[in-house]
């Protein structure tokens, strides 16, 4: 099965808009509450397209993020990668899964990666790290339907092309 | 690249390349700090897109800019004048002040105090990274920003630059807790470092002895020391002073003064000695600075 090129647009213009949505400015009180956009899409097409999307797109797409956040190279790009094997390693049997439980399974991913960011930063109390890991985990579990809906469509146009 | 793509699915050999990568970049970066360059280039790439996502709000002060009333301009506009006309005032006796410091400092035959040029730059309110407070300005190499720099606020130190990007550039707050900066009490001259704790008011004052000569509401301003940052900016008033019970050094903490909170604008600070070349000609950590 070889990918096909629409693949090659469809897919970057998506993990493009989802960059876009991170970076845009949230106001200081709901800031925890930003849902990690771009590992969601990234997980999305993970899930549905494993053969186009996979370790290297994530590492990738973690790595501007590292540059966009402005957080050490390397970390966000070693998260990516990591949360995208364990999706790919469970990838079939989250394909089965309903959208409730895809939706919790990014969130699990969702509060380790933020737990280690935190983790590794070392500045953060403990009550700081505890809402600052789940707020982001509990909003990636809402935002994992708004991001299935929104990709819906050019997800159904990649499979009309193959 | 499709190929590569699909090689690397689900092989643990891949997945180890790039665990390594990421660890071997992140060595490099945070440690080594070789990797400047390679982060101006992404930076650049990704200005466009910051730009998309600041667009909304922008647009929106914008809007809410246009509509403001002609009346509230005009009072703006008078407080600004007013404004102006004090400054001026203070500067007369500044400029003699100056004439007279640089006198005494001749007769003294000490060193030379270093020029400085000032830069005003733009906030752009993009994301950063969780807990880092860090905010993204609009120079960058081609203005001659480079890492180190001290970027400050109008009442005071807001922080450095850490990282340079052609147009951008990211300034970390003074309240980051891997900040620290060399400071002195204005009053008595006792030198300490501060040290940001991750809270945007309050910072925290190492290395001061118990007995060190230093009261609620003293001035800290910057020491100079270590080089990189101008001497005598404010940066915080202190708080409260506890003497340790065991231990040479007071736990003494500070707020700034700088709105860390909201920043709006960034005066960026370049240092030259008054016989060194122009900034156009100085060090710069990124190569690209041959614009202008």
């Amino acid at each position: 099965m070889r990918t096909d090129p629409a693949a090659w647009l469809i897919i970057p213009s998506t993990l493009l808009a989802a960059l876009v949505l991170e970076l845009f400015p949230w106001p200081d009180l709901l800031d925890p509450w930003q849902p990690p956009w771009l590992l969601l899409t990234v997980l999305f097409w993970a899930i549905r397209r494993p053969d186009t999307v996979g370790m290297s797109i994530a590492w990738i797409a973690g790595l501007i993020l590292d540059v966009a956040l402005g957080s050490p190279l390397g970390t966000h790009a070693l998260l990516f990668t990591l949360a995208t094997t364990m999706t790919l390693v469970a990838q079939r049997m989250l394909l089965a899964l309903s959208m409730i439980q895809q939706a919790l399974w990014v969130a699990f991913l969702t509060l380790l990666q933020q737990a280690f960011l935190l983790l590794m930063d070392g500045h953060a109390s403990a009550e700081k790290l505890m809402l600052m890991s789940l707020a982001p985990a509990l909003s990636a579990l809402l935002a994992w339907p708004v991001i299935n809906i929104a990709l819906m469509n050019p997800q159904r146009r990649l499979e009309r092309g193959r | 690249m499709a190929n590569l793509f699909r090689k690397g699915r689900g092989g643990p050999v891949w997945l180890a390349v790039l665990v390594l990568l990421s660890l071997g970049l992140y060595l490099a970066d945070s440690r080594l700090h070789l990797l400047e360059g390679v982060r101006g280039w992404i930076m650049a790439g990704l200005e466009p897109i910051q730009r998309l996502a600041t667009l909304p709000s922008s647009l929106w002060r914008g809007a809410s800019e246009s509509f403001h009333s002609r009346e509230h301009l005009e009072n703006e506009r008078a407080r600004l004048g007013q404004e102006n006309l004090l400054l001026k005032t203070q500067m007369q006796t500044f400029w003699s002040i100056q004439e007279e410091n640089k006198r005494l400092r001749a007769a003294l035959k000490a060193t030379r105090p270093l020029e400085q040029d000032l830069l005003l730059a733009e906030i752009i309110p993009v994301q950063s990274a969780p807990l880092g407070q860090t905010v993204l300005i609009n120079r960058g190499a081609h203005d001659h920003v480079h890492v180190g720099q001290a970027a400050l606020a109008a009442e005071g130190v807001l922080g450095q630059v850490i990282h340079v990007g052609p147009q951008t550039a990211e300034v970390m707050l003074l309240s980051d807790g891997s900040h620290a900066l060399p400071v002195r009490v204005a009053r008595s001259g006792q030198r300490a470092i501060a040290r940001g704790t991750g809270g945007m008011d309050r910072l925290e004052i190492l290395h001061m002895p118990n007995n060190a000569d230093v009261r609620e509401g003293d001035l800290l301003v910057t020491s100079g020391l270590g080089g990189g940052f101008p001497a005598g900016y404010p940066v915080a008033v202190v708080m409260g002073i506890a003497p340790a019970q065991s231990g040479p050094f007071a736990s003494i903490s500070a707020r700034p003064l700088a709105p860390l909170n909201d920043p709006r604008e960034v005066i960026l600070v370049w240092m030259r000695d008054t016989t060194a070349p122009l900034p156009a000609e100085t060090k710069n950590t990124d190569g690209a600075a041959h614009a202008h």
